[in-house]
């Protein structure tokens, strides 16, 4: 167990709880270790927490909330089949518009090895069933649950989200 | 950088695992194939610089800004105009 400084506040993240990444973010190649934190008034959304920068974080959410899917895996987690993609949403500006995600470059989550990597593809792939309306992040990447009360809404999301592509 | 010169079919290698050949040259455009090991990652320079990009974009989203988009998405999907809460009770 380390104390980390992080964007909600110092953290006591254990080991087991840190993700190694094997494939570098284009822009940020220097950072390796994040923790996945989760709000629970955030629903599906999940935080990509640097340890190594207290103040770069990504929110996250599972790719069929924008009707996407990624049905090929990257280089990096060969052998393995059992990887999580995870897109990278872009909050607006203002409240009332829309989020948009990254969809060309999911991160693609090992959770075996406690690895993950962005994976860049050439093109988009939509989901052929319908947007997830899941109010939880995909239990299989056993996020760290945070209590954020100051800040946290008092209602859930359970909707479909509005969606955008950058 | 260093510039060299080669004519179609013709190849240049990096190191031992890379190999360059210049497949076909025509109307301004040269077609390469790259042969190399799978773990390498080779982009358009432009597809590197937009995800680049879209990074920068997501890494400013702080958890406020979250919870305002949420509580506002909340209110709009249910159909009700919640009145804005004053800030100064």
């Amino acid at each position: 167990m380390t104390h980390y400084a992080t964007r909600f506040g110092s953290l006591d993240i254990a080991d087991n709880q840190i993700w190694e990444c094997i494939a570098a973010m284009p822009g940020f190649t220097e950072l390796r270790h994040f923790a996945l934190l989760h709000v629970p008034t955030h629903g599906p959304f999940v935080w990509l927490q640097s340890l190594d920068d207290a103040l770069i974080t990504f929110l996250l959410v599972a790719p069929a909330h924008f009707q996407l899917q990624y049905t090929q895996a990257p280089h990096f987690a060969h052998p393995q089949k059992s990887g999580i993609p995870m897109v990278m949403v872009i909050l607006p500006q203002q409240p009332d518009g829309v989020l948009q995600t990254n969809g060309l470059a999911p991160l693609y989550f090992l959770p075996e090895k406690k690895q993950f990597g962005q994976w860049i593809v050439e093109q988009q792939e939509s989901l052929t069933s319908d947007i997830s309306t899941s109010n939880t992040p995909p239990a299989n990447l056993h996020v760290l649950t945070i209590l954020d009360d100051a800040q946290a809404p008092k209602k859930t999301v359970a909707r479909p989200l509005s969606i955008g592509a950058a | 950088m260093l510039v060299l010169t080669r004519r179609r079919g013709q190849a240049i290698c990096i190191g031992d695992n890379i190999r360059i050949v210049i497949t076909r040259i025509e109307e301004g455009q040269v077609r390469l194939g790259i042969e190399c090991t799978d773990a390498l990652t080779i982009l358009r320079e432009e597809l590197l610089e937009t995800v680049r990009e879209a990074n920068q974009s997501a890494q400013t989203a702080v958890p406020a800004q979250l919870d305002h988009w949420l509580q506002h998405h909340d209110a709009a999907t249910s159909g009700s105009s919640r009145p804005k809460e004053d800030s100064n009770p």
